[in-house]
């Protein structure tokens, strides 16, 4: 049986169990399509009745004595005639009213039986018409009547405010009384509006209904689908893993002939499935309740807004990295419990920390750039905003899913590690200090998928976060930067911590790292390679440009690191930039991450998979189709050869040829590369001599033998 | 070679002293092919460690456990794919019946649908589950689970049994047609090692019995063997003998009755 139906029975068994619990069917579809509408659906009609009610409410003024009483009411009667043609009046005919008592009720209990208190006091100055009125107004401003009576009596009050102005201009006119404000004419009129409102101030957002619709949904929608996809993933992993366990089911099923790898990848598999379901449940029913609820003409009753649902499957599509992930924690995590409550316990911190990454990156001012495109679940969240708002660009997403399929991978493989551990099997006899103890650890000739995706997994970020933050404003500075990159990166994390991670563990230096002189064909093959393939990436970039301009940020980018090249020293150049990264990388990507992958994968995937996690490694979006090329060309170089040196030597002679030959006068004349055109024009000749070079290259590549290449004596690829 | 070779096998725990606890010290044995093998001890003899070893499910700390020529720590998928492994602890998955439960383990032993569908009919019939195939095993009562556990165990038709404590909590009836069952699969050529601790089972069943203690082998052999090293005719009297112990009640659950094993 192949591995992939193997997955499959186990797939179709796991999902079918966990269907046929109410607890998981309860989770996944009565919460989203029924609940979720029926809150929805009620807190809006709960707005609306409250909206209501409080235009509805007769709320008690408290005034100090009768004649307060009088003005007071007075001055409402009057604010409330002119008010009905005022532009501020609402939609609606309900108006609150005031029942103005007597009374001298305490502060503690304004918001009670009383929602305000109203003070007035007259300043009349000598020899003036009419004084100030003052007016002093209580409330209590954490009950809702009293804020909302507050609201209501202000604008009275407003209205009020401006029939004195009113009143007061008509007098210095001369115009003063009923009859005389009769006779006013259109003139007089528009003078008095004008020194009512000197200043008319408009404002118009250019935003359209659709940019109003994303945003709106912008501020739910990401944190929400986190959530649920959280929330789906956790039972089904408890379940499959701890209740497993608990129920005595594991020990059953590790008895069977099917790898460790292929039974948790089975498992995962279901439970991302169960998360995507949920996660897309929920977002269908949000989306329908939004969209046939009302909730969208209620937003739209205040600003036009379009909902763009459309984007929805989209940004779902996008979230299957993110269920991934989640679902492969929490099934490595649950693997460690023994019991269903144990479990559930262990759950926990990981919802903290996805809605911990999601909350700091919610903020408006957040973007989804630097370091932020890495940061698990906050770039996805980030993502999906950025995508209901139209606001999104390829290279960020393609760097935030690259980076989330890493983790992912990382955690499905740390999941598959632990899974099958006596430790975790057995309660009576393991601990899980035992997967730490080195003097338990056998000698094994190459590490395993586990210990290769989580280390780099664990590079990837610190290696990120330390390149997001270089940057030279001069060439000394970028020569310095240089040299701390060969130092803390390339010798630091590429090569010493695999380096220590295998002598720590056990795992055979020699086999990992393919320490071995390759045959003679090999060396071959590296020469020709490296002599034709920076002829080609040469066009392929140029091809790619054509197809897909870069960014202007990106050329400008692109420009700033080639001026810097080209003004240090050629040696110094090829040093740090051919010589130290080719060998590191070999070490860290065909050495370490290949022999890993080899242990569980097949050859094709083991070589896709080394070359794709390469690419992801080269920041710089528009080389990650050529380096994801070259990738596969090293690592199957590597393969053939059992060997790491042929690739190092050819990863030396194309980064080597590509500093060099633009320098070159002469040579970077004949091929165009002295222009500054972006898209570089190779002659034919060059390019066909380049073509069948390489391609004689792969033809001996391919002709290799590895059988007659000694392997190591477990069998290592 | 034997179906079952048992050569030095040392497994051993880390202790809570920081130190390390031996669970088996040097365990050697073989079974042979149509042969039960029973493993007696004990609590904390070494048994069930010995079962999971055997199983593939633990790796040795040193020495060789091999089923069927292979190696146990070296190629335990090809290990798997000639044991059926049963404990009395075993669970089975809830939601799922009996004739939903054997296809799929069948399908992870690889085999094809016709041999599934015609080996599932046959351990339907033998261990009388016809009734209650259909239900949930959810539903089922510890009699009915273990029957369904043993067709899963067995519907790979593998060469060698590896039981531990089959029946144990099991009433009489359940008991009688586990045993039974036993005595037929010896008949058809299997290879059984199991451990047990109704020591009246032992005797009526096994071919030949090794006395576990303290994760060494102390006695082996045939009944009339041990008889004549213990001196003893019964069978609870020489284990008592041979480990040493003079009153039953140290020993945990009185011979020939049930009781826990662990590790």
């Amino acid at each position: 049986m192949i591995p992939v139906q193997r997955v499959a029975v186990i797939y179709r068994k796991e999902l079918l169990d966990i269907l046929r619990d109410r607890r998981t069917l309860i989770a996944m579809i009565v919460i989203p399509v029924v609940l979720y509408p029926l809150l929805m659906l009620w807190l809006l009609w709960e707005a609306q009745a409250e909206h209501t009610r409080l235009r509805q409410e007769i709320f008690v003024v408290e005034v100090a004595d009768e004649a307060a009483r009088g003005d007071l009411e007075n001055i409402i009667a009057a604010a409330r005639q002119p008010r009905e043609q005022s532009t501020s009046a609402p939609a609606d005919d309900a108006q609150p009213q005031f029942d103005v008592r007597v009374g001298q009720t305490p502060d503690e209990r304004i918001g009670q039986d009383v929602q305000l208190r109203v003070e007035l006091k007259r300043d009349d100055p000598p020899g003036v018409r009419r004084g100030r009125l003052e007016i002093a107004v209580s409330y209590n401003d954490v009950d809702v009547r009293s804020r909302a009576a507050r609201d209501e009596l202000l604008a009275v009050l407003d209205d009020f405010r401006r029939l004195l102005t009113r009143e007061s201009i008509l007098h210095i006119l001369g115009k003063e009384g009923p009859a005389g404000a009769s006779m006013l004419s259109a003139e007089t009129d528009r003078e008095i509006d004008l020194i009512l409102n000197p200043v008319r101030i408009e404002t118009t957002s250019t935003a359209s209904q659709r940019q109003r619709g994303g945003w709106a949904l912008g501020q739910i929608i990401p944190i929400l689908l986190v959530i649920m996809i959280v929330s789906g993933a956790i039972y089904p992993a408890v379940d499959l893993t701890a209740g497993e366990r608990e129920r005595g089911t594991l020990e059953t099923l590790m008895v069977t002939p099917v790898p460790t790898v292929h039974l948790i990848v089975g498992k995962f598999l279901v439970v991302a499935t169960i998360a995507m379901l949920t996660a897309a449940l929920n977002l269908a029913s949000v989306g329908a309740t939004m969209h046939f609820g009302g909730i969208s003409s209620v937003i739209s009753a205040q600003m036009p807004i379009e909902l763009p649902l459309a984007v929805l499957p989209i940004i779902l599509l996008c979230m299957v990295p993110l269920s991934l992930l989640c679902s492969a924690v929490l099934v490595a995590i649950c693997s460690f419990a023994q019991t269903f409550k144990e479990a559930q316990n262990y759950v926990v911190p990981v919802i903290i920390g996805a809605l911990v990454a999601c909350v700091p990156v919610s903020m408006e001012t957040a973007r989804l750039e630097g370091t932020v495109l890495i940061l698990p679940v906050g770039n996805m969240v980030l993502l999906a905003r950025d995508m209901l708002q139209q606001n999104c660009t390829v290279s960020a997403a393609i760097v935030v899913l690259l980076s989330t399929t890493l983790y992912a991978a990382a955690a499905v493989a740390v999941a598959a590690r632990l899974f099958g551990q006596e430790a975790v099997l057995f309660v009576d006899t393991g601990s899980f200090k035992n997967l730490f103890r080195r003097r338990l650890f056998k000698q094994v000739p190459q590490p395993t998928v586990a210990q290769a995706f989580l280390l780099v997994a664990l590079i990837f970020p610190i290696s990120f976060y330390g390149q997001a933050g270089l940057s030279a404003e001069t060439a000394d500075q970028f020569l310095r930067l240089l040299r701390g990159l060969a130092v803390w990166q390339f010798a630091g994390l590429f090569v010493l911590l695999p380096v220590a991670v295998c002598v720590y563990f056990r795992i055979g230096l020699r086999e990992t790292f393919r320490l071995r002189l390759p045959p003679v064909r090999a060396w071959l093959a590296a020469g020709l390679l490296g002599v034709s393939s920076w002829v080609l990436a040469i066009a392929f970039i140029s091809w790619q440009h054509r197809l897909v301009p870069p960014s202007e940020a990106m050329t400008k980018a692109a420009e700033m690191i080639e001026n810097h090249i080209n003004a240090i020293p050629l040696p110094l150049a090829l040093l740090f930039l051919a010589v130290i990264p080719a060998i590191c990388e070999e070490m860290l990507f065909r050495g370490y991450l290949l022999s890993g992958l080899s242990s569980s994968l097949r050859k094709w995937p083991s070589i896709f998979a080394a070359a794709a996690v390469f690419a992801t490694f080269h920041f710089m979006i528009d080389r990650i189709p050529l380096t994801f090329l070259l990738g596969t060309v090293l690592a199957w170089l590597c393969w053939q050869s059992r060997s790491l040196l042929p690739g190092i030597l050819f990863h030396i002679m194309h980064n080597g040829s590509m500093l060099a030959i633009p320098r070159a006068p002469g040579i970077a004349e004949y091929l165009g590369l002295d222009t500054a055109a972006e898209v570089a024009s190779l002659p034919p000749a060059v390019l066909w001599g380049a073509a069948l070079a390489f391609i004689a290259g792969l033809a001996l590549i391919a002709s290799m033998d590895r059988r007659s290449i000694s392997p190591a004596p477990s069998g290592g690829f | 070679m034997y179906p079952v070779e048992v050569d030095q096998l040392v497994k051993t725990f880390p202790a809570v002293d920081g130190g390390e606890k031996y669970a088996v010290a040097g365990l050697s044995f073989h079974v042979g092919v149509g042969e039960i093998y029973g493993l007696l001890g004990p609590n904390g003899a070494g048994k069930t460690t010995t079962l999971r070893i055997l199983a593939g499910l633990m790796k040795p700390t040193a020495g060789r456990v091999a089923i069927n020529g292979c190696d146990v720590a070296e190629q335990p998928q090809n290990v798997k794919r000639s044991i059926g492994y049963l404990t009395a602890n075993t669970g089975l998955y809830q939601r799922l019946s009996p004739r939903e439960l054997l296809p799929y383990f069948a399908e992870l032993n690889g085999l094809d649908a016709e041999f599934t569908a015609r080996r599932s009919a046959e351990l339907i019939d033998w261990l009388g589950m016809a009734d209650f195939a259909d239900i949930r095993c959810g539903a089922l009562s510890t009699g009915q689970k273990q029957r369904t556990n043993i067709a899963r165990a067995l519907i790979a038709d593998p060469p060698i049994l590896i039981l531990d404590e089959p029946t144990l909590g099991l009433d009489v009836l359940t008991n009688r047609v586990i045993l039974e069952f036993i005595r037929h699969q010896r008949r058809a050529g299997k290879t059984i090692v199991l451990s047990t601790h109704y020591l009246d089972e032992a005797e009526t069943l096994c071919d030949r019995i090794g006395l576990l203690h303290e994760g060494r082998l102390i006695a082996e052999g045939d009944l009339a063997a041990l008889r004549r090293q213990a001196g003893h005719n019964r069978l609870t009297e020489i284990f008592l003998e041979l480990t040493g112990q003079q009153a039953a009640g140290l020993l945990g659950p009185a011979a020939g009755s049930a009781g826990e094993d662990a590790p």
